[in-house]
């Protein structure tokens, strides 16, 4: 494949002033941590979107009197749909807001702990 | 690159306040043209008012916000807050096919659509469910990027240049083809507003896109955008709570609506009962056999009906000399097909449509009821029963999958200032967005239920006047006629385009004149909107991802281009995409239409495995990445190029498809190439270590 040379070359992307940067991808933005949440998100979002669209007929048959499949699909999804990100977005700040606390309050016991150990002569 | 500080509160009031000054002086203004209309201010006038009217805010807004710093010009200096470019991004979504034809499409549509055509709630759901897979999967971690524009992506993840390469050109199709049918919406839009032509209607619109984005890039539009959203909200929210006010005395359509469902299903069933919408039916399906008729011998019958036309008019001639009718007469013969392929053509198209109309309720599904066919019923039925349902969750897993792909929206999100900014604004988008597709499904239900109480049954010659107005400007709108004869308008002698419903519907209530003129300010606002975003990644792709990154690349001792430069180099791009957009716009192709739904397709199958994969598994490889992107777009568009009907002629045997893949129709061709790309940059990317590393040890 043509790209084969270039494949030892660190990648290099550049800025809008044509400076090249280094954009390796950071790794360390998988958020793995959250993984759980999203996929119980995700889930939800299939149920309230493919789920009751797929049994929509059957739906409908429980109530009889009142258009509720229309409903869900016109409406009920949008606003669950809603809900699910503003969750995420709740949840995600939250879980950051933690996140930084945790690391500050480390930060000094670590350095402290850390001392010793990188004094050879102790 | 440093993390920006936070926006100050100062900031954000001063937004605040200017949006408020900005919706207060639209309010104002709305009101001096009601009370002007009131005083007989001319229908000629308020069109063309209202038109010049917004372009000019929003060319000032442009001209205001005017950049040639880079940083400004390509994601608008990253400091727009979270709620004001979701408003953008509200604005920049929605297109004029979603403002103008979403509830024509719910109306005619009803739940699903037909086998062969699905819609109606999917769109709904699909427009809206992408978000949150934007938000959850992609838009935040690009924000992390701090990129400018999406195929910086590949660039970054995957380094070397083929991945760029094809996002770039991914991005370009899909966005050309959407830009086009934006631009011809603008056209149709200005022509109707002011009664100019249709030319100059989109060279009218297309200043007002070139003035802001040309002059401020990223920075202009998004507060062109903000300024377009008000706009479009109101032209929405207006009509649909007068029309639900009117009905059911409760401006909150949303929420009222459904106490109409029910009584449009019992009027449906009163319909399909009723002796004058059968005899309706019976005078269609003759009509079917009269044309079927003239199809088996298309020479004779042309020669016959030409001859019969010409003899009728000598004997006018010769006999009263009424100028007038000898006039139509001659009129009808100079519009009979020039020769047998126009005949044909013709005829079959009036066939199909006599058909199409010959069916129960000129061949509406009913309003509430999901997917046609009957799970209980007859094989037939529930083979229909089955193939409407799978075609409705593939248009909508299409529609989603796609929202997370296409550039133009995606790139909005990299102008917020944090991470966290970027995920609360989807949310904000998701806002503004359901504000309006909330009430679209309102509006469908409100409108069928004025047709079937009101319309329905009055004598033609009562019928109000904007029934002709509206089919003298196109019939393909709105057309009726009184097939049987009887000289009331049954519901079956109605066709009403997907574009007439939100069009039409101030006119339908009885509302001021303009409310029409605001309307129309709307859709052109949707339109232009969404330009300003396509045609700025458009020409950022070109210029950025493609020309740049390969000038670089070819020759690093080059002498680095100053930032300025790029600016006015995408600039002229932009101009130069405009131009050519507008160019095909202009030649008012009608199949560039159809392909709007396509780009959903292609943006999905593109971008999305190789984009979502990229982030959540360290282990997608570069070569992955290419194959799959690759694989996944050969296979959308194989899919769809084989079965567009009017290829099938000129394609080579190898590639004309038989049949339908599961019954899948070929608008929802992203169905297949997904699965095919990520699939492929799993095994791609699990294989090629694996390889190198047994290479390695032999």
């Amino acid at each position: 494949m043509h790209d084969d040379t270039a494949s030892d070359v660190p990648r290099q992307a550049f800025d809008a002033f044509g400076n090249p940067v280094e954009v390796t991808f950071p790794p360390d933005l998988h958020d793995t941590h959250h993984l759980r949440l999203k996929a119980l998100l995700l889930s939800v979002w299939v149920v309230s979107s493919f789920g009751t669209c797929y049994f929509a007929r059957d739906i409908q048959a429980l109530m009889p009197d009142w258009p509720v499949a229309y409903w869900m699909a016109a409406q009920g999804a949008v606003l669950m749909f809603l809900l699910i990100i503003v969750v995420y977005c709740v949840a995600m700040d939250y879980f950051e807001r933690q996140q930084a606390r945790d690391e500050a309050r480390k930060r000094p016991a670590a350095h402290q702990a850390s001392l010793p150990a990188t004094d050879p002569h102790a | 690159m440093p993390e920006r500080p936070v926006l100050s509160r100062a900031y954000h009031w001063r937004l605040h306040r200017i949006l408020f000054l900005y919706v207060l002086g639209t309010a104002a203004f709305l009101l001096t043209m009601l009370w002007a209309e009131e005083r007989g201010l001319s229908r000629h006038w308020i069109g063309p008012i209202f038109l010049f009217s917004t372009v000019m805010v929003y060319a000032a807004i442009g001209v205001y916000s005017r950049t040639s710093d880079a940083e400004e010009y390509f994601v608008a200096g990253r400091r727009i807050p979270p709620f004001y470019n979701g408003m953008a991004a509200a604005a920049d979504w929605m297109s004029a096919a979603s403002f103008i034809s979403l509830s024509g499409a719910l109306y005619l549509q009803g739940f699903s659509g037909t086998g062969t055509q699905p819609g109606g709630l999917a769109y709904v759901l699909g427009w809206t469910g992408g978000f949150c897979l934007v938000g959850m999967l992609i838009a935040p971690y690009l924000r992390a990027m701090n990129l400018y524009t999406v195929p910086d992506f590949f660039q970054a993840r995957y380094g070397g240049r083929w991945p760029r390469i094809i996002a770039a050109l991914a991005a370009i199709t899909c966005s050309f083809t959407y830009v086009v049918a934006q631009i011809y919406g603008v056209g149709l839009i200005a022509a109707r507003l002011t009664g100019v032509q249709f030319e100059i209607g989109i060279m009218l619109g297309l200043g007002g896109v070139l003035l802001c984005s040309f002059l401020g890039g990223m920075r202009a539009i998004t507060w062109t955008q903000v300024a377009q959203y008000v706009v479009i909200l109101l032209a929405f929210m207006l009509p649909v709570s007068w029309l639900a006010y009117k009905q059911l005395g409760n401006p909150w359509a949303q929420l009222a609506y459904s106490q109409q469902l029910g009584k449009i299903g019992a009027m449906e069933q009163q319909l399909l009962s009723s002796e004058a919408e059968q005899s309706v039916l019976e005078a269609y399906r003759t009509r079917a056999q009269v044309l079927q008729a003239k199809l088996r011998d298309v020479p004779n019958v042309l020669a016959a009906e030409r001859q019969a036309l010409s003899e009728h008019i000598r004997e006018l001639r010769t006999s009263s000399g009424n100028i007038g009718a000898i006039m139509t007469a001659s009129r009808e013969l100079a519009a009979m097909p020039k020769d047998e392929v126009a005949a044909r053509e013709l005829w079959s198209r009036e066939l199909h449509e006599a058909y199409e109309r010959a069916k129960p309720l000129g061949g509406m599904p009913l309003q509430s009821q999901p997917f046609a066919g009957d799970p209980d019923g007859s094989p037939a039925e529930r083979k229909a029963y089955e193939e409407s349902r799978r075609n409705f969750l593939a248009l909508m897993f299409c529609l989603m999958v796609g929202t997370a792909g296409l550039p133009h929206l995606l790139t909005r999100y990299f102008t917020v200032p944090s991470v966290s900014a970027a995920r609360t604004s989807v949310a904000w988008s998701l806002f503004f967005i359901g504000l309006l597709y909330l009430g679209a499904p309102a509006l469908a239900v409100l409108v069928k239920f004025e047709v079937m109480s009101n319309l329905v049954g009055t004598h033609f010659d009562a019928l109000p006047n904007w029934i002709a107005q509206w089919s003298r400007v196109d019939s393909s709108l709105l057309a009726v006629e009184d097939i049987n004869g009887d000289g009331i308008l049954q519901f079956g002698e109605i066709r009403m385009g997907a574009d007439l419903i939100m069009l039409a519907t101030p006119e339908l209530g009885g509302m001021p004149y303009v409310l029409s003129g605001l309307v129309a300010a709307g859709g052109l606002a949707a339109a232009l909107s969404t330009a300003d975003g396509l045609l700025l990644t458009i020409s950022n792709a070109l210029v950025r991802d493609l020309y740049f990154q390969e000038r670089q690349r070819l020759d690093t001792r080059k002498r680095r281009v100053s930032p300025e430069q790029r600016v006015i180099l995408s600039k002229f791009a932009l101009l130069l995409v405009a131009l050519s957009a507008a160019f095909v716009a202009a030649r008012r192709s009608s199949d560039i239409l159809p392909m709007v739904s396509a780009s959903f397709s292609l943006a999905g199958s593109a971008f999305v495995p190789a984009m979502v994969l990229g982030i959540f598994w360290r282990g997608t490889t570069r070569r992955g990445a290419v194959a799959g992107m690759l694989l996944g777009l050969a296979v959308t568009v194989y899919y769809m190029v084989s079965h567009v009907q009017g290829l099938q002629g000129v394609l080579p045997p190898a590639l004309r498809g038989e049949a339908l893949w599961w019954g899948i129709q070929p608008i929802s061709a992203g169905v297949f190439g997904v699965p095919a790309g990520l699939l492929t940059i799993l095994l791609v990317s699990w294989w090629e270590p694996r390889r190198s590393s047994a290479r390695k040890n032999s």
